[in-house]
C-alpha cells in the first residue's frame, strides 16, 4: 500500500477474554491492521500519547475514567481518532450520551459480527479496503 | 486444570469439579458483565482402543499430548480442562463473536486429524467436539456442561471427527436415544422382545420352503421400535450379543416345536449382524442345536455382504466353525453391498435374497429385471436358492416366477406373524398337523 500507512485500532475493553475476542476477529478481518489492546482509559490516552491510533474501540464500564469521559478527553487530545463505542448496553439513553461524548458510532457487543467491519470500513475508506 | 502459557501442567486425573467450580465463575462474571461464553466438549474417538492395544502409559503420553494440541488452539488465558478419562472441557470467555467459537471449536478438530506417534507407529485418535453457548443454551454451569456434552455425543453420533453447536431439536433426539438405550437393557430381562416369522415359499407352488424369524420390540415406554433403529443400538451398546443369542434361541426351540407336531419340514433363518460373529455366537448354536434336537440343515444364518467384505479374524474364525458345524447361509439384501464374488465359494451359501428395490421394479424396469435375470442365472449355475424379498403384488409375483426365481417373501404371501397366528396358519394350509397338540412356545 504505497503512500498509505496502516490502520491502527485500539481495543479498549477491561474484560481480557473480551479483548483478545475482539483482536483476534479484527487481526482475521484485516490482517493488514495495526491492532492493539488496553484494559482501561488511562492507558488509552496515555497509548494515544505516543501513538495516535486510527480508530478506537471503547468500552463504556471501565474502571477509573469510564468510556464516555473517555471519549470526550480523545475528542480533545487526539481530535484525528473517530472513537467507537463497544458496549453491551444499548439504549436510547446510552447511544444519546455517546453521540454527545463525540463518538463516531454506536456497536453492541452483540453485533460485533455484523456491524463491526463495516463501521471500519466507512471511517477509515479507501484504507480499510486496501488492507481487508 | 492444564495450563500451557508459563509451564504446562496435565492433570493425571479427570477433575470434572475443578472445571465444574470455574464454569459456575465464568458464569457469574458473564451474567455481571452481559457477555457470552462457550463451553466446549471434547472427547476423543476410540481412545480405549489406545489403553488396550499399546498400555496405560502409551495412554497418558496421548493424553498428554491431545491436551498440548487443544491447548495450541485456544487463546492464552482459556482453560482447557480434563474432565473425564478421555474427555477435554475448554471454557471460552467473552466469546461475543459466534464465528470465533466455531472456528476455534474447528481448529481443535483439525488439529486431531493429524496421527499420534505411539511405540514408533502412528495411530490415528479424531475428536468429536460439542459446543454449548451462554446464554443462548443455557444459563447455569450445569445446563451449559450437560449440553455440550449432549452435543458432543450427537457429533459421536453422527459419525465422530465432528464439531457439533447445541441445538435443542437434537437434544430431544438424543434423549431418545438415551431413553431407548437404558429401555433396550431392560428389554431382555422384562420379556418385551417378540420373535414374528414370515414364511417364504415357492414360487412354483406355494409351498413355504422357509420361515425367518424377525425380531420385534414392544417397549412400554417408547411402544413399537423398528429394528432399523434399535439394532445399531444394540450393537453399539454391545447387547447385540445376549439380543441375538435370545433370538436364536427362541427361533430354534420353535422351529423344533413345529417340526414335533408334523408341519412340513422348513428351514428357519435368522439374521446374524457382523458384531455378533464370534466365538459366543459359534458356542450357542452348537449348545442350542444339542439342547433341541434340530437338525443343522434345518438351520440358516442370514448374513449381509458387508459382513464378508469388513471381516476381521474374529469374524473369519467364528464363520470358519459355523461352516464346519455345517450350517449354511444365506446372503441377505443381494446385490446392495459391494461387488464380490469371492465369499460364495469359501462359504457355504445355499441363498440369495435378492433386495426388495429391485423386486419394486420387476415389472416395469428394464433394469431391475436385467439384474433379477442375471441372479437367477448366477444362483443356478452356483446351485443356490434365491429368494425375492418385499413381494408386495400378484403381478410381482407372477413375473418373478416366468424369470425363474425360486421363493418369494414378502406381504403379497404373508406378513410376519407371531408364532401362535403362524402356526395356526400353516396348519389349515396343511390338514392332519392341526390336530395334534400345540407346541408354539410359550413366553
Amino acid at each position: 500500500m504505497q503512500g498509505m500507512t496502516r490502520p491502527s485500532i485500539l481495543v479498549v475493553e477491561d474484560f481480557a477474554p473480551l479483548r483478545s475476542s475482539v483482536i483476534q476477529w479484527l487481526r482475521v478481518r484485516f490482517p493488514g491492521f495495526h491492532v492493539k489492546g488496553v484494559g482501561s482509559a488511562e492507558e488509552a490516552l496515555e497509548h494515544a500519547r505516543i501513538s495516535r491510533p486510527d480508530v478506537v474501540l471503547m468500552d463504556i464500564d471501565l474502571p477509573g475514567i469510564n468510556g464516555l469521559e473517555a471519549t470526550s478527553l480523545f475528542r480533545v487530545r487526539s481530535p484525528a481518532t473517530a472513537v467507537v463505542m463497544l458496549t453491551m448496553h444499548d439504549t436510547p439513553s446510552h447511544r444519546q450520551a455517546a453521540a454527545a461524548a463525540g463518538a463516531a458510532a454506536y456497536i453492541a457487543k452483540t453485533e460485533i459480527e455484523d456491524r463491526l467491519g463495516a463501521a471500519l470500513e466507512d471511517l477509515l475508506g479507501d484504507r480499510a479496503k486496501g488492507m481487508s | 486444570m492444564i495450563k500451557a502459557a508459563g509451564g504446562e501442567r496435565f492433570s493425571a486425573h479427570p477433575d470434572r469439579q475443578r472445571f465444574h467450580r470455574e464454569l459456575l465463575r465464568a458464569v457469574e462474571r458473564a451474567r455481571n458483565l452481559g457477555s457470552a461464553l462457550a463451553v466446549l466438549f471434547i472427547d476423543l474417538d476410540r481412545f480405549k482402543r489406545i489403553n488396550g492395544v499399546f498400555g496405560l502409559d502409551a495412554g497418558n503420553r496421548v493424553l498428554r499430548e491431545a491436551a498440548a494440541r487443544i491447548r495450541k488452539c485456544v487463546r492464552e488465558d482459556d482453560g482447557v480442562s480434563r474432565v473425564g478419562s478421555d474427555e477435554f472441557a475448554v471454557l471460552l470467555e467473552g466469546i461475543e463473536i459466534p464465528s470465533l467459537t466455531s472456528s476455534i471449536a474447528e481448529r481443535i478438530r483439525t488439529e486431531f486429524t493429524q496421527p499420534f506417534e505411539i511405540a514408533q507407529r502412528e495411530a490415528y485418535i479424531s475428536a468429536s467436539v460439542g459446543v454449548a453457548l451462554y446464554p443462548r443454551d443455557g444459563e447455569s454451569a450445569e445446563d451449559l456442561l450437560k449440553r455440550s456434552d449432549l452435543a458432543m455425543y450427537q457429533a459421536k453420533t453422527a459419525g465422530r471427527d465432528i464439531c457439533q453447536f447445541y441445538s435443542p431439536e437434537s437434544e430431544s433426539r438424543v434423549s431418545r436415544k438415551l431413553d431407548m438405550e437404558s429401555g433396550l437393557r431392560r428389554a431382555l430381562k422384562r420379556g418385551e422382545f417378540e420373535v414374528h416369522y414370515q414364511p417364504q415359499t415357492s414360487l412354483a407352488d406355494g409351498s413355504p420352503t422357509s420361515v425367518e424369524a424377525l425380531l420385534r420390540w414392544n417397549s412400554p415406554e417408547l411402544g413399537w421400535i423398528p429394528p432399523a433403529q434399535f439394532i445399531p443400538l444394540a450393537e453399539e451398546t454391545g447387547l447385540i450379543h445376549s439380543i441375538g443369542a435370545w433370538v436364536l434361541e427362541t427361533a430354534m426351540i420353535q422351529a423344533r416345536a413345529w417340526q414335533d407336531i408334523g408341519l412340513r419340514p422348513m428351514r428357519m433363518c435368522v439374521n446374524v449382524s457382523a458384531k455378533q460373529l464370534n466365538q459366543n455366537l459359534v458356542d450357542t448354536v452348537a449348545r442350542v442345536l444339542d439342547k433341541t434336537g434340530l437338525p443343522v440343515s434345518s438351520l440358516e444364518l442370514e448374513i449381509t455382504e458387508g459382513v464378508m467384505v469388513g471381516k476381521d479374524a474374529v469374524t473369519g474364525a467364528a464363520l470358519n466353525d459355523l461352516r464346519a458345524m455345517g450350517i449354511g447361509f444365506a446372503i441377505d439384501d443381494f446385490g446392495t453391498g459391494y461387488a464380490t464374488f469371492e465369499y460364495l465359494k469359501r462359504l457355504p451359501v445355499r441363498t440369495l435374497k435378492l433386495d426388495g428395490q429391485f423386486v419394486r421394479g420387476v415389472c416395469d424396469n428394464n433394469d431391475d429385471v436385467a439384474i433379477i435375470t442375471a441372479s437367477v442365472s448366477l444362483a443356478r449355475s452356483l446351485g443356490l436358492r434365491l429368494v425375492a424379498e418385499g413381494v408386495e403384488t400378484a403381478e410381482q409375483h407372477e413375473r418373478l416366477r416366468k424369470l425363474g426365481c425360486d421363493d418369494c417373501q414378502g406381504y403379497h404371501v404373508y406378513q410376519p406373524l407371531p408364532a401362535a397366528t403362524l402356526e395356526k396358519v400353516l396348519a389349515k394350509a396343511q390338514p392332519g398337523a392341526a390336530d395334534r397338540p400345540r407346541l408354539t412356545i410359550a413366553r
